[in-house]
């Protein structure tokens, strides 16, 4: 069997509902202090092991989630011990997706033994990370990221870092991922804030960031500065590799899915929230799926939108993905206009980028876009 | 759930796109061009990779160096069609394996090899009778077809069957396993002490947890470990620890398999007393029962499993060749299912209800077996020099074969890619009514079909049609050798 996507499982456990943050854009609703049992993670793992073995899966992804899924640790750090007591022939990665406010040496030491890759959540430069980030009190949270950052490069230099972008940070973009890169972090991703009410106005100053980021981008790549950022990486990845077919899509529901704190089964971490969505609950750990609910769900994200026809971009663009869809318009079955224009602003602007460098033979550019071996070069480059 | 209500953005196609300049996946890889430059490796990662043999060379080397086919291979590829196309050469037997696996070829299956050699056999008029035992100087191959009367076929050396010789290898790992030999217990990683540490997770998790064991670990820890002396504290801790986890793989096998649960109950009994090297070895027989368990379910009465219990309180020596044992068995049972092989599936079954002379005679009708599946070095030799001797005529056809490789085409485009891009323009061409973009679809749907009828996209397609080559050359070398 290859090792592709269609072989692996993506799960996520949702640790709690509840977050030290209260970041001004966050879509999964009131911060209750409801935390995943005990028995709920034993019946979720059972769950998942009995999924991969009966559907001969030879690989898992787990992710732990939240709310903040490091408020639960003990619970994270029993499931992953769980996962690897029991997994026999199956590979089991962790990851988790943290806000890195209680990041210590401890919890670190404690991951690394189970090799959780952790990605954080960092949205820039201090002052917009407290205005984006506050703790829940109404502080800034910059300070507490500050102190971790060096535990987090120390402990794995190509840590992850996600940056969202919002109506109101979107001209500042090239200020936050700038102060990002200068923290020493070399992965960036960044993306838009999907709930967010983004007018043209906003979407002009969007276009100007992303111009002004493109130059930032060509000055690194020049330079033979080895990093990763997503908004321009992903799109001239979407010209230089072959066109994502439906098979490698998430297959929402079946090769990956979400489960919720009270063992609900979601199809992606984007539809667990406090404020429950019947018409998404495909299932429970302990009942298992509800295939009717499922199929649904699976056969009206994958149907073509009217809306995109005749599109030049629809092969290099987002528009199938059914959360970012349900999040901007409430349905899964329609395109977000959102990504629409984002794709068709950003689209050109990366496409002129790549062309300049191109143009120059930057060494580096065509190696990252064209040699398969480069994502296991830089990292070897950037651990060492 | 928020979704804006407000916005004022709408979803409109883009009909009109400036095409990018720079390379798509469908157009030639620019490393593929001789001036692009190699990968800008910083000069400390240079040094690095210098230092690293095998492995940097390979990192340092364009990726389409990683599948060329030497020019002794090419040669061979290209020869004249009356000459034995299947040496021991061509086996690429013995072969080191790789420790690090980016970049290397992939290697064509084993049912797809064989599909394609009994289609070619078939089609020069060459019936095979499957699983024909051939014999030369007391040495019997079991060739995967074979056709008795004209005295050719070929066996197929797939990863399973790979034998005594042909793996070049510095570690242990690699070597067979074998019936009677002593099983050594690898050091056991001592980590008990992070028990104590009452800030550390594993303490929280303890007292959270409610079962006996979980309730009995934690009051040591809590009461008795801080009264020890210090030099009786980490080997107490370490039985308790052994205990705990006895305890807990228990509870896992009383879980899963209830009808095995009585069994290792009362192996279990009088636990507390025992050495910390007793109660390390019956945690060693738990799991290798459990992994018992879960490749025969239905396997609840085993003379050997009791034998191998039994075993615990006799000599280290006999332990460890039960222990040993069981793990061939186990070793061979994954075998028999790969290969689909009926007879030692049943042979490894009869072993675990045997004892004694009756298990020992089991055990060398499975080592013949297992040796008639395994193919070794030497029997590589004696297939060629039995051609040689116009014994018999059978094509050692390995999954070494540097001729039967090809690479998974990482960022070239698929037919059945190209094929629904085709459908996606048409489709689009239907409704277009402007003449200027209409006139780009059917340019791109000709650029499309072109590329579909004159590129090689299945990275497949190359091996497979050299093998059926190869196997059609070997027919008439035999023949011509042979005259049948």
């Amino acid at each position: 069997m290859e090792a592709s996507s269609q072989n692996t499982l993506s799960v996520a456990f949702h640790l709690t509902h509840h977050c030290n943050l209260r970041c001004n854009y966050c879509y999964t609703g009131e911060k209750l202090p409801i935390a995943m049992s005990l028995q709920t993670a034993d019946a979720g793992i059972d769950f998942v092991l009995e999924e991969a073995r009966q559907h001969e899966i030879p690989r898992l992804d787990i992710t732990f989630f939240g709310g903040e899924p490091l408020l639960e640790k003990e619970l994270l750090l029993y499931i992953a011990d769980r996962f690897i007591a029991e997994k026999g022939t199956i590979t089991v990665n962790f990851k988790t997706s943290t806000n890195a406010t209680l990041i210590t040496t401890e919890v670190l030491r404690a991951l690394n033994e189970r090799n959780v890759f952790i990605s954080i959540s960092i949205d820039g430069n201090p002052e917009v990370q407290d205005e984006q980030r506050p703790l829940a009190g109404g502080q800034g949270s910059s300070r507490l990221i500050q102190r971790a950052i060096p535990l987090l490069l120390k402990n794995n230099p190509c840590t992850n870092v996600t940056c969202v972008l919002t109506p109101a940070t979107a001209s500042r973009m090239t200020e936050s991922v700038d102060w990002i890169y200068q923290q020493g972090f070399r992965f960036i991703t960044t993306t838009l804030d999907y709930s967010g009410d983004w007018t043209m106005q906003d979407m002009k100053a969007l276009e100007k960031g992303y111009v002004q980021l493109g130059k930032w981008y060509e000055k690194k790549m020049m330079k033979q500065e080895r990093f990763y950022l997503s908004c321009f990486d992903e799109r001239i990845r979407t010209r230089t590799f072959e066109p994502v077919t439906t098979n490698e899509r998430c297959h929402l529901g079946y090769r990956q899915f979400s489960i919720a704190p009270d063992g609900e089964l979601y199809p992606c971490i984007q539809f667990v929230t406090t404020e429950k969505i019947p018409e998404f609950m495909i299932g429970h750990v302990s009942e298992g799926f509800n295939e009717s609910c499922r199929n649904y769900i699976t056969s009206s994200s994958e149907k073509e939108k009217p809306e995109c026809s005749g599109c030049q971009l629809k092969s290099r663009c987002s528009s199938w993905c059914a959360c970012i869809n349900y999040m901007s318009t409430g349905s899964i079955e329609k395109a977000s206009p959102i990504v629409c224009h984002h794709e068709r602003l950003l689209m050109p602007i990366a496409d002129k980028v790549a062309n300049r460098l191109w143009k120059k033979r930057s060494q580096l550019f065509i190696h990252k876009h064209y040699n398969p071996l480069y994502p296991v070069i830089s990292h070897l480059e950037l651990n060492n | 759930m928020i979704y804006p209500k407000k916005s004022n953005l709408k979803v409109t196609p883009v009909k009109r796109y400036n095409r990018a300049k720079y390379p798509a996946f469908d157009d030639p890889n620019p490393l593929d061009h001789p001036d692009t430059l190699p990968y800008p490796f910083s000069e400390k990662v240079f040094k690095i990779l210098c230092s690293m043999g095998f492995t940097g060379a390979l990192l340092l080397s364009s990726p389409e160096d990683a599948e060329a086919i030497t020019p002794e291979v090419i040669s061979l590829t290209e020869q004249d069609s009356l000459e034995n196309p299947f040496t021991e050469q061509m086996t690429g037997l013995p072969f080191r394996p790789a420790s690090f696996g980016t970049g290397l070829p992939s290697r064509l299956g084993r049912e797809e090899s064989i599909d394609v050699i009994n289609r070619v056999f078939r089609e020069e008029g060459i019936v095979l009778d499957s699983m024909v035992n051939l014999e030369k100087d007391g040495v019997v191959v079991k060739a995967d077809g074979f056709n008795k009367e004209k005295k050719i076929g070929y066996v197929y050396i797939g990863y399973n069957r790979i034998g005594e010789g042909t793996m070049i290898n510095n570690y242990n790992y690699y070597k067979t396993r074998k019936f009677n030999d002593e099983y050594v217990t690898p050091k056991r990683n001592n980590n008990v002490e992070k028990y104590v540490d009452k800030n550390g997770y594993v303490y929280k998790y303890l007292k959270k947890e409610k079962t006996a064991y979980h309730l009995a670990f934690l009051k040591f820890i809590d009461e008795v470990y801080p009264t020890l002396p210090p030099a009786k504290q980490l080997y107490t801790l370490e039985s308790q620890y052994l205990i705990f986890t006895i305890q807990g793989q228990l509870e896992n096998i009383s879980e899963s398999y209830p009808d095995f649960s009585t069994a290792i109950q009362e192996y279990i009994a009088g636990t507390e007393q025992l050495s910390n090297i007793k109660l390390e070895k019956k945690l060693t027989t738990l799991g290798i029962l459990r992994r018992v368990k879960g490749s025969f379910p239905n396997l609840t009465e085993s003379v050997l499993v009791k034998d191998f219990i039994a075993s615990h309180d006799q000599s280290e020596k006999e332990w460890s060749v039960y222990y040993n044992n069981i793990q061939v068995l186990l070793d061979y049972k994954r075998l028999a299912n790969n290969e689909n092989n009926d007879k030692l599936l049943k042979l490894i079954e009869q072993a675990f209800m045997e004892s004694g002379e009756a298990q020992q005679r089991t055990f060398t009708a499975i080592n013949c077996e297992v040796d008639l599946i395994k193919v070794d070095l030497s029997e590589v030799k004696n297939i060629a020099s039995a051609a040689d001797e116009k014994k018999y005529f059978l094509a050692p056809i390995s999954h070494r074969d540097p001729r039967l490789t090809y690479h998974h085409g990482y960022m070239r485009v698929s037919p059945e890619n190209i094929k629904r891009l085709i459908a996606q323009f048409e489709t689009q061409l239907e409704t277009e009514t402007d003449d200027k973009l209409r006139a780009e679809l059917e340019k791109e749907i000709e650029r499309f079909n072109k590329m579909l009828n004159e590129k090689q996209v299945d990275p497949k397609e190359r091996p497979l049609k050299l093998l059926e080559e190869q196997v059609r050359n070997y027919i008439h070398w035999a023949k011509s050798q042979s005259g049948y």
